[in-house]
C-alpha cells in the first residue's frame, strides 16, 4: 500500500509544475548548503581566510587568494558566493532544526490537551491562545536579546516563538479525530490513553502537521533572517543571510548593491519555493482529510 | 431459564452543557438561563440473559446509543451502575474488564484508516496479551476466517474494502477479545440491502456458535424481529415496553410500541400498508412532564400529564410503562408477517 | 395514454482519471400523469445518476453520453442550461437525501422560498408570504405563518425535509423527482411525509418518481416499480405484480434478504457476493456472477422484454410466484 500511495501522492503533487519546479529549486539548496565546504572556493567563518584588500569587490574581481569572485565580496573580504552558501546552510539548519523541536514540543501539547480535554485542555490552549496574540518576532527578539548570541541560544527563541503554531494546528486536527468512532472503539476495547494516544490519534492527526511544518520551517527561516539583520543571534563571525544583507544595507546607496541583493534574492528563492512546496502539500492533503 | 449475565442498575445519563458566563449573569440577575442539560438515559433498568439476544428499538432522541454506550463500557453513566456478573464494570471513568465488547454502526469510521486489517483484530489481543506477536498472525486468520473472510486480507487497509466487508472486519474485532457480551450498535444500518442480509446470517451463527449474549441496538424492526428473542423499546430516554419479540409485536402493551409498529411500511401481498403516528417527537432537551408520550398519546387521561409512569412487570416477562395498560387492549395492525 | 415523461436509452458515463464509470446503461421507462414510479436499487445500481440525467444536473467527469429524455415530447438531452434552468423546479422539481442541500442555512425559510419563487416569475413579498404559508401548512407544518421569519437550524430533519417539499411545490411542478427523501428520517416521521406525499399527488396530480433502495417504502408508495442493478433496468411492472411474482432473480433475491419476509430465526438467503464495480461492466448480464439461474446464454446481455405491463431484462426469467420460494 505504501507503493500505491506514494506513486497516487507523486502523480497529484506532479501536475502542478510551479510546485515540482520549487521542490526540485529546494532539493538543490538544500544539496548546496550540504556540500558548500566543497562548492566554494573559500570558508567565509575563518577569518584567517579573509583579506580586507579584497573587500567591497564588485562581482568579477579576482581576489588575492588567485580566483574570481563571482558575486563580488562583502565589506569584511569575505567570497559573496561562499558566504550566502554557507549562509543558506545556517539557516536551513536554524530552520529546519526549530522547527523539529517545535513540532514534537508544541504537537505533545496540542493532542494531550485534545484528548485530556476539560481543565488541562482550558489551560493549555488558553497559554497558547496568549501567545500566538504575540508577534512572533517580537517574542523571538525579546528572547533572543536576552538570552544573548549563539546558535543554541537562537534556537531556543526560535523554538519558542513557533511551537504555539504547533500547538493549535495538532489541537484542531486531534479534537475533530478524537470523536471519531475508531477512537471511541479503541477506548471500548479497553485499550490506554497512551496507546490511543500514540498509535491512533497521533498518526490520524499528521497530515496537516505535515504542511504546517513545512510553512513554519520557511517562516522560522525568515524569522531568523530578520533576527540576524537586526544584529542579534547568531555571532558576527557567522554571518547568516539575515547579517550579510544588514552588512550589504549600507551599501545600496553607494552603488555596491551587490552586497545586500546576493544575499536577500537567495532568501527569497528558498523561501517562496519552501512555501509553494507547503501550498500543494496543503492542496494535496486537505481533499484526503475531508474524504 | 438462563440467569442474568449482565444488568443495567438504574443507569441515567445527563450531558451536560457547560454553562457560560451570560448564563451565570442571567441567574444571578434573577433569571432562568437556557437549560443546557440533556437527560439523554433516565432512570433505566435493564438485563441481558446469557446467551440470548436482546433487541433495543427506537427512534432518535430514544437514548438507546447512549444506553448501548453505557452498557459497552464507554460512557459512564451519571448515577447508576452495570453490572457483570455482579461486579461493575467501570471504576471511576475507567472501564476495568474486556468481556463486553461493541460493533459500531459506521464501518468506514469505526476502523483506523491508517492500520493494517491484521493489525486492527489483533491490537486488543496483544494489549491485553492474550496473545503474543508471533502468534498474531494465524491468531487474525482465524477470526478472519470465521467472520467469512480471506485470511490474506490482513495486510490490506480499511478503504480497500467494502461495507460489508468492513463490518466483518469489526466484528472480527470484536470477537477477538473473546467477550461473552456483544454490544451492536446499529451494525446493519448502513448496508446495501443484500449485504444486509449477509451479515444478519453471520450475527445469527456467530452468537449462536460462540454463545454470546447479545444487546442488538437498531431501528429497524424488522432486523430485530428476525433476530432478537426479546425486545426493548425505548423512547425519549426511557424504556416503554420490553417482552418476547413476537408478542410485543403482535400484541403490544405501550401505545406508542404500537404506534411505532403501525407506522412501518410492511410488503404484505404486494401492497404495503402503515399508519403514521401523530405528532413529531419532543426534543430531549425538553421533554414533556408526567409521561413522556402523552403529548402524541391517542389514549391520554389526566394523569399522564402530571405522573411519569414506571416500567413494571405486566404479565410474566412482559413489562410496559403506562398508566392505562390494565384499560386499553392494543393488537398492532399488522399482526405479523 | 401517452406519457409525461419518456426516457429512452439513457446512458451516462463518468469519465475518471481510474477509467470509465458505466453509471447508467441504456436505462428505458416512461411516467404518466399522476403516477408515482418507484426506482428501487441498491448503492451503486445508478438509481440516483438517472435521477440527475433526466435533470440535467450531471457534472463532469460525468455526462449523459446518449439516449433522451422527453418531457411532454420536449428534449431535454442536450438542452442548453439556459432551457433546462426553466424547467427545473417550474416542470420538474428535485428533493434530496439531505434537506440541507436544498436550504441555505443562512438565509430564513420565508426568503428561501420567496427566492425560489423569483426564480421562475415575478411576485410580491406579500404574495410570496401568502403562498409560502399555504404550502408550509400543506405539507404539515404547524403555525406556518410565524414560522417565515425562522431558520433550518431550528428545525429537526422531518421539518427540514417538509419544507423542501413545500419548495418543491411552489411552481406546481408536472413531476417531482425525490431521491432517497425519508431514508435518513426516524420511522414515524418517515410515515407521516410518505402519508403526506400520497395525499398531494392525489390532489394535486403531481407525477413522482420516488428513488429509494427500501422495498417497503416503494410499496407504501408507487404504483409502479422499476429495479435496477449495475446501471440498467432489470424488472419494471406493476408494484402489486412486481413484487408477488417476480420475474428477475435479483428481485427474488432482494425481496428474500428482506428479515420482515421470512420467518423469525431463520436464515435469510441472501444474495451471495457482493454488487460490481461500475468501473469494470462485463460482458453479458451484469447479475450473471451472482444469479443461480444463470446459463450459458447469460454471457450476452438480455434485452428487456416480454410482456409490456411487466418486462424483464433477463434471458432466464422466473416464471412462478414469489410465495413459492420464501
Amino acid at each position: 500500500m505504501r507503493a500505491a500511495a506514494i506513486s497516487d501522492f507523486w502523480s497529484d503533487f506532479h501536475e502542478n509544475y510551479v510546485a515540482v519546479v520549487a521542490a526540485i529549486v529546494v532539493v538543490v539548496i538544500i544539496l548546496a548548503a550540504c556540500f558548500a565546504p566543497w562548492i566554494t572556493p573559500q570558508n567565509p567563518y575563518d577569518i584567517a581566510n579573509l583579506n580586507l584588500a579584497d573587500a567591497r569587490q564588485p562581482p568579477g574581481f579576482v581576489g588575492s587568494q588567485g580566483y574570481v569572485h563571482i558575486l563580488g565580496t562583502d565589506s569584511q573580504g569575505r567570497d559573496l558566493y561562499s558566504a550566502i552558501l554557507f549562509g543558506l546552510r545556517i539557516s536551513l539548519e536554524m530552520g529546519v532544526i526549530s522547527g523539529a523541536v517545535a513540532l514534537a514540543i508544541g504537537t505533545t501539547l496540542g493532542i494531550v490537551a485534545a484528548y485530556v480535554g476539560g481543565r488541562l485542555e482550558n489551560v493549555i490552549m488558553r497559554a497558547i491562545d496568549l501567545q500566538l496574540s504575540f508577534p512572533a518576532i517580537l517574542l523571538a527578539l525579546i528572547l533572543a536579546a536576552i538570552l544573548g548570541p549563539g546558535k543554541t541560544q537562537l534556537i531556543v527563541a526560535l523554538v519558542a516563538a513557533q511551537y504555539a503554531y504547533y500547538a493549535r494546528t495538532a489541537f484542531g486536527t486531534a479534537a475533530v479525530e478524537r470523536q471519531k468512532e475508531y477512537i471511541e472503539a479503541a477506548a471500548a476495547t479497553p485499550l490506554s490513553a497512551g496507546r490511543i494516544v500514540l498509535r491512533h490519534l497521533l498518526p490520524n492527526s499528521m497530515p496537516p502537521l505535515i504542511v504546517v511544518a513545512t510553512v513554519q520551517i520557511a517562516a522560522a527561516i525568515s524569522l531568523e533572517a530578520t533576527l540576524s539583520f537586526l544584529g542579534v543571534g547568531l555571532p558576527v563571525t557567522q554571518p547568516s543571510l539575515g547579517s550579510l544583507i544588514a552588512n550589504g544595507f549600507e551599501y545600496m546607496l553607494s552603488g555596491r548593491t551587490w552586497m545586500a541583493i546576493y544575499p536577500g534574492i537567495a532568501l527569497i528563492i528558498l523561501i517562496t519555493a519552501i512555501n509553494l512546496v507547503g501550498d500543494q502539500l496543503r492542496d494535496q492533503l486537505n481533499p484526503r482529510l475531508r474524504r | 431459564m438462563s440467569d442474568i449475565l449482565l444488568k443495567a442498575d438504574h443507569v441515567t445519563m445527563t450531558f451536560f452543557g457547560k454553562t457560560t458566563l451570560v448564563d451565570r449573569i442571567v441567574r444571578r440577575m434573577g433569571g432562568r438561563p437556557k437549560k443546557r442539560s440533556l437527560l439523554a438515559v433516565a432512570d433505566v433498568s435493564l438485563a441481558l440473559y446469557r446467551g440470548r439476544m436482546l433487541g433495543l428499538v427506537g427512534e432518535s432522541g430514544c437514548g438507546k446509543s447512549t444506553l448501548g454506550r453505557m452498557i459497552a463500557g464507554i460512557l459512564s453513566p451519571t448515577s447508576g451502575s452495570v453490572l457483570l456478573d455482579g461486579k461493575p464494570i467501570m471504576v471511576g471513568k475507567r472501564k476495568v474488564t474486556t468481556r463486553i465488547q461493541t460493533v459500531f454502526q459506521d464501518p468506514f469510521a469505526s476502523l483506523d484508516a491508517r492500520m493494517r486489517v491484521g493489525q486492527i483484530v489483533a491490537e486488543g489481543p496483544i494489549a491485553h496479551r492474550r496473545v503474543t506477536k508471533a502468534a498474531a498472525r494465524q491468531f487474525v486468520t482465524r477470526w478472519l476466517e470465521t467472520v467469512g473472510l480471506d485470511p490474506s486480507y490482513a495486510d490490506r487497509y480499511p478503504h480497500q474494502f467494502s461495507g460489508g466487508q468492513r463490518q466483518r472486519i469489526a466484528i472480527a474485532r470484536a470477537l477477538a477479545m473473546a467477550p461473552d457480551v456483544l454490544v451492536c450498535d446499529e451494525p446493519v444500518a448502513s448496508l446495501d440491502v443484500s449485504i444486509q442480509a449477509q451479515i444478519i446470517n453471520l450475527f445469527a451463527r456467530l452468537t449462536r456458535e460462540l454463545n454470546l449474549t447479545t444487546l442488538f441496538i437498531s431501528h429497524d424492526l424488522g432486523v430485530i424481529r428476525h433476530l432478537c428473542e426479546s425486545v426493548a423499546v425505548m423512547y425519549l430516554g426511557g424504556i416503554v415496553e420490553s417482552g418476547p419479540t413476537a408478542d410485543v409485536y403482535s400484541k403490544p402493551l405501550h401505545p406508542y410500541s404500537k404506534a411505532l409498529i403501525d407506522a412501518v411500511p410492511k410488503i404484505g401481498d404486494g401492497a404495503a400498508t402503515f399508519k403514521p403516528i401523530a405528532g413529531e417527537i419532543p426534543s430531549p432537551l425538553d421533554p414533556p412532564s408526567g409521561c413522556v408520550f402523552h403529548t402524541r398519546c391517542p389514549y391520554i387521561v389526566d394523569r399522564c400529564r402530571i405522573e411519569r409512569p414506571v416500567l413494571r412487570e405486566v404479565t410474566s416477562g412482559r413489562w410496559a410503562a403506562c398508566h392505562r395498560i390494565d384499560e386499553i387492549s392494543l393488537t398492532s395492525k399488522v399482526a405479523d408477517s | 395514454m401517452t406519457a409525461l415523461l419518456e426516457v429512452k436509452n439513457l446512458t451516462t458515463h463518468f469519465f475518471t482519471k481510474l477509467g470509465v464509470v458505466r453509471a447508467v446503461n441504456d436505462v428505458s421507462f416512461s411516467l404518466a400523469r399522476g403516477e408515482i414510479l418507484g426506482l428501487v436499487g441498491e448503492s451503486g445500481s445508478g438509481k440516483s445518476v438517472t435521477g440527475f440525467s433526466i435533470l440535467g444536473l450531471v457534472d463532469p467527469p460525468g455526462r449523459i453520453v446518449s439516449g433522451s429524455v422527453q418531457l411532454a415530447g420536449q428534449e431535454l438531452v442536450g438542452l442548453g442550461d439556459n432551457k433546462l434552468r426553466e424547467i427545473r423546479g417550474r416542470r420538474i422539481a428535485m428533493i434530496f437525501q439531505d434537506p440541507m442541500m436544498t436550504l441555505n442555512p443562512v438565509l430564513s425559510i420565508g426568503t428561501q422560498m420567496r427566492l425560489a419563487m423569483r426564480a421562475h416569475k415575478s411576485v410580491s413579498k406579500r404574495a410570496a408570504r401568502a403562498r409560502s404559508a399555504e404550502l408550509l401548512t400543506r405539507v404539515g407544518i404547524s403555525d406556518a405563518a410565524n414560522r417565515l421569519d425562522t431558520y433550518p437550524h431550528q428545525y429537526s430533519g422531518g421539518m427540514r425535509q417538509r419544507v423542501a417539499i413545500a419548495i418543491a411545490l411552489l411552481h406546481q411542478p408536472s413531476i417531482i423527482i425525490a431521491d432517497e427523501p425519508t431514508t435518513a428520517l426516524d420511522v414515524s416521521v418517515q410515515a407521516q411525509i410518505l402519508a403526506e406525499m400520497k395525499s398531494i399527488v392525489a390532489e394535486l396530480g403531481t407525477s413522482m418518481i420516488w428513488i429509494t433502495h427500501d422495498l417497503a417504502v416503494v410499496a407504501a408508495l408507487s404504483m409502479r416499480i422499476a429495479v435496477m442493478y449495475a446501471g440498467s433496468i432489470v424488472e419494471v411492472g406493476a408494484t402489486s405484480d412486481v413484487l408477488t411474482s417476480p420475474r428477475h432473480p435479483y428481485t427474488l433475491g432482494l425481496l428474500n434478504s428482506l428479515p420482515s419476509r421470512a420467518p423469525p430465526g431463520t436464515e435469510l438467503k441472501p444474495i451471495p457476493g457482493s454488487a460490481p464495480s461500475a468501473l469494470n461492466v462485463s460482458k453479458g448480464c451484469p447479475f450473471q456472477p451472482r444469479c443461480s439461474m444463470a446459463t450459458s446464454i447469460c454471457t450476452t446481455v438480455p434485452p428487456l422484454l416480454g410482456d409490456t405491463q411487466h418486462p424483464v431484462r433477463c434471458h432466464n426469467p422466473l416464471l412462478f410466484a414469489a410465495s413459492d420460494s420464501v
